[in-house]
């Protein structure tokens, strides 16, 4: 670490030595209530349990609540006028109720009330208003995705009309991306993550450890920068973006510059991604599960990748499918190793890149606290659910099971999503990104362009027979 | 051998939304209220991203903001 000498400097007296506490008083247990993790565990189990006593008992309320305009094809502005003031109550109610969970929640963990709520609601406004694009009948024949619709309009908003600063408390992009994926557990067989994750997990380790490892040699061989921005940027593209690289400059100590320019360089190659990979897979005419295996491959965050395999996957008619990919390739490949990554490069940086300046030897227990709690609630939620429906033959589970349990989580899965593409656009000022530099960039974008080559290669001639499979 | 961990230094900042602020376009693909960010924070004086164990001779104990929200 610059500027950083052994901890005997700062303590030269007995007194100091003593006065001095000898670790930091963690946050600990704390963040089960004050990481937004925990809480989209909280909220997306809480939804599957209640969604399930709600079936078990006959009642239909949850289902009424979890409306959305999104499957109409409606073909008349007249018939979606009557659909809202058929439904209008329930709009209310399910905008209310979002309101509340989400806005104590944000409350609890420190972000004012009185910015999320006037926030939330034009974000629920306006979720209103893509779900109503997506079903209009000729939607898909214009490319009208809603969440890429999402994210456009969002980015225009953001960068045209100059949005207060406070309004980013409601636009919480990864708050709503780790309920909508907890949610996503609750509709994804647990026998899928067996029998494919061992796959998922070889192809994205293989490609996350090339891509990390390029980037890196381009940085601090090629190009001579510090190893510590090597290291952020190397993360950043190959691990979980802005997660990956904020993690690992925590454990080697890098310059606040070097994480800021990793977050220019992920959010702008992941929305080039977000359309780049859904519209060369359509026009390669690819199956979606393949395709949702090489967004989860070569996209950079949870939240372009859900967008992107969400638009892929609505463009090819099986949604399910490249959401199966994604998921299976992101979250269990790359999301969850994230802490060990972090750990292994706090080793390097205190035992080889500082050795006569390491004072305090990285902490084990540190995997488990950036371990990605909302990952727990995707597995805890699969195995409840598949387990809860082991019971029920294929046609009872169609004609039963999907429309009364399945189909109404899955909505409000969709509305988490659309929450959160929205919030990419709206949070994404393009004059607030910082200039990353040429070498940096060339570093990084040789990276991209390597992990975007191999995990098309692996997903689609290496391993494709296996992603064709899913969604069936 | 007691060490002055940065957790307790006054230059030390983990309030998730202070570090949202000083850094634009982090809660765009992430977030400062993540598990992942550990309880990780900005040294205002070094102008670094730390771990709340790291330690360095500018340590100046921090005397009434709360730490760890």
């Amino acid at each position: 670490m610059e500027g950083k000498v052994p901890a005997t400097d700062y303590c030269g007296t007995k007194e100091c030595v003593e006065e001095a506490p000898s670790r930091p008083a963690p946050m600990g247990w704390r963040e089960i209530y004050l990481k937004e993790d925990w809480w989209a565990i909280y909220l997306g189990i809480g939804i599957t349990v209640i969604a399930l006593a709600a079936f078990l008992n006959g009642s239909s309320i949850l289902k009424s609540l979890a409306i959305n305009p999104g499957g109409l094809k409606w073909t008349s502005f007249g018939q979606l006028a009557d659909h809202f003031s058929q439904n209008l109550n329930l709009y209310l109610l399910q905008m209310l109720s979002w309101l509340v969970i989400f806005g104590i929640s944000t409350r609890i963990m420190g972000i004012k009330t009185d910015e999320f709520v006037p926030s939330f609601i034009i974000l629920y406004v306006l979720s209103i208003v893509m779900f109503a694009i997506g079903g209009w009948a000729d939607a898909s024949k214009y490319n009208l995705e809603p969440p890429l619709v999402a994210l456009i309009l969002g980015l225009i908003i953001a960068n045209v009309v100059h949005l207060p600063k406070w309004l980013d408390s409601g636009f919480r992009v990864e708050y709503y991306i780790k309920t909508g994926i907890v949610l996503l557990g609750a509709t994804f067989p647990i026998t899928l993550i067996i029998t494919a994750g061992p796959v998922a997990l070889f192809q994205a380790t293989f490609i996350s450890l090339t891509t990390c490892l390029v980037i890196y040699f381009m940085a601090t061989k090629v190009f001579g920068l510090d190893k510590r921005l090597g290291a952020v940027l190397g993360t950043g593209g190959a691990v979980c973006g802005v997660s990956g690289s904020m993690a690992i400059a925590s454990a080697v100590g890098a310059k606040k510059d070097y994480l800021y320019t990793a977050v220019t360089l992920v959010v702008v190659w992941a929305l080039v991604m977000i359309f780049f990979i859904p519209f060369v897979s359509k026009a390669m005419g690819l199956n979606p599960g393949i395709a949702g295996a090489w967004v989860g491959t070569s996209e950079f965050a949870d939240a372009a990748g859900f967008a992107a395999a969400s638009a892929y996957g609505k463009m090819a008619g099986n949604e399910n499918a490249a959401i199966q990919g994604f998921t299976l390739m992101k979250v269990i490949g790359r999301d969850m190793w994230i802490g060990i990554w972090s750990f292994i490069f706090a080793l390097i940086a205190c035992l080889k890149w500082e050795k006569e300046e390491c004072g305090t030897r990285p902490d084990a227990m540190e995997i488990w606290w950036r371990f990605p709690k909302f990952v727990i609630g995707f597995l805890v939620a699969s195995l409840f659910m598949t387990a809860v429906t082991a019971g029920y033959g294929t046609a009872d589970f169609n004609k039963v099971v999907k429309p009364g349990l399945i189909l109404p989580i899955v909505s409000l899965r969709s509305w988490a999503f659309i929450f959160c593409f929205l919030s990419i656009g709206l949070t994404t000022r393009f004059r607030e990104l910082k200039a990353a530099g040429v070498k940096p960039f060339i570093a990084f974008t040789t990276g991209v362009v390597v992990n975007v080559a191999l995990g098309f290669i692996l997903s689609v001639y290496v391993f494709g027979g296996h992603w064709s499979m899913l969604g069936q | 051998m007691g060490t002055a961990p940065c957790f307790h230094c006054r230059h030390f900042v983990n309030d998730p939304k202070r570090i949202e602020s000083s850094i634009p376009g982090l809660n765009t693909l992430s977030s400062a209220y993540a598990s992942v960010r550990g309880e990780a924070g900005l040294c205002s004086r070094l102008d670094l991203f730390l771990s709340p164990g790291a330690d360095c001779r500018y340590f100046e104990q921090d005397g009434a903001e709360q730490k760890g929200t």
